[in-house]
């Protein structure tokens, strides 16, 4: 590297770090999203006479995918009821489905609850084994941390007798949750079912 | 100091083509802010996603300041003992502002700095360091602006400026002495 000052080295450097391309195109289709939930917000972002129409379009294209995935319910034949337009639920599932989406390594590699209770020691809460998908047979990977609405979570990953890996979300349920509904819906292709027990918000991912 | 600015904070154009342009460039500067304060390119990712996410629940628009404080907010719940080291200021705000703490092209002329090496120096730092670093040197803010960013007076973010640089310069000098032995 040539001789330069520090500013210089340093501009360079940041220049050269970029996003990562999947991650960036997730970030894309949040934003796009976003702004086709809410019209209030859409008009801060895009020029009027085409933000109709794109919003419309990306409304539009949204239903008919609705309308194909709905029917594929791999997680449970039970439906919990639907969150409709609330805000605090759209938002967590687009959170959780982000977090599912990267695919990340474990942290903490762990095959039952007990072990992963013992390496995840910053949890302001105790990691439990949920009873609603306990027949279902899945196999611990292991976990990481992660956040759900601010709050710390453990994203735990499971592999279910198919090989196919599921994400699993634990936090602790304060105030702030308080009104949630139990539901279950697709999100960016992703099937997110949420649901509390036993003071716990979970939520199980797959797709 | 002036508000001088490098680059402009994020302002949508007229078109949906150039205000994706923007978009992709407002998450690759929160990304590199991010990549600031942790130094580590799959937490910077995280932290951004979170942020983005933090953003539109809280219906902020998409403008740079309120993803930085997002991205700060988020990383500081993450790592609260990292970041509550308390920086005194070195002396007077005019000495400071007057050696150029955030920007010295001249002390740093000497410096021949390879691309590992800077990564390795960097992640030398603490958070904060990094993060007045980028925020001076690359975003081309203030002082005064990295204090408002960062709930700081002016006169520590000098010397936090100062003093990241020294240590800055200390770990090239390190490295290019052992390279040379």
């Amino acid at each position: 590297m040539s001789p330069g000052n520090l500013d210089r080295h340093l501009r360079d450097h940041y220049a050269s770090e970029k996003i990562d391309p999947r991650v960036l195109d997730r970030l894309r289709r949040l934003a796009a999203l976003e702004k086709a939930e809410s019209g209030a917000r859409a008009s801060k972002f895009l020029p009027k006479p085409r933000q109709r129409r794109f919003a419309r379009f990306l409304l539009a294209a949204a239903a008919v995918v609705a309308l194909f995935l709905l029917p594929l319910s791999f997680l449970d034949s039970e439906r919990v009821g639907m969150p409709g337009a609330e805000p605090l639920a759209s938002s967590i599932l687009r959170e959780v489905a982000l977090n599912h989406n990267k695919n990340l390594g474990v942290e903490f590699p762990a095959d039952g609850y007990a072990e992963l209770r013992q390496q995840m020691g910053e949890l302001d809460f105790s990691l439990r084994a949920p009873r609603r998908v306990a027949d279902r047979g899945l196999e611990m990977i292991g976990g990481r941390y992660c956040s759900i609405q601010g709050r710390l979570a453990a994203q735990i990953k499971l592999q279910d007798d198919g090989g196919r890996i599921l994400t699993l979300y634990q936090t602790a349920i304060d105030e702030f949750f308080e009104g949630l509904p139990e539901f279950m819906r697709e999100e960016d292709g992703v099937q997110i079912r949420v649901w509390r027990e036993d003071g716990l918000l979970f939520a199980l991912a797959g797709s | 100091m002036s508000g001088r600015s490098i680059r402009p904070p994020f302002v949508t154009s007229g078109s949906v083509a150039g205000q994706a342009h923007e978009l992709d460039e407002l998450f690759g500067r929160g990304y590199r802010y991010a990549l600031a304060l942790c130094h580590d390119p799959d937490r910077a990712s995280d932290l951004l996603q979170d942020a983005c996410v933090s953003c539109i629940r809280a219906q902020a628009p998409w403008q740079i300041h309120y993803l930085f404080a997002a991205i700060r907010s988020r990383f500081i719940d993450q790592n609260r003992r990292q970041m509550r080291v308390v920086i005194e200021p070195l002396g007077g705000e005019e000495e400071l502002s007057r050696l150029g703490v955030l920007s010295d092209p001249e002390r740093d002329k000497t410096f021949e700095v390879d691309k590992e090496v800077l990564r390795w120096a960097l992640g030398e730092l603490r958070p904060e360091e990094r993060e007045v670093l980028f925020l001076g040197a690359v975003e081309g803010y203030s002082a005064r602006e990295i204090g408002e960013l960062v709930g700081r007076p002016r006169g520590t973010i000098l010397s936090m400026a100062h003093r990241a640089r020294q240590r800055m310069r200390e770990l090239l000098r390190v490295s290019a002495v052992g390279n040379s032995s």
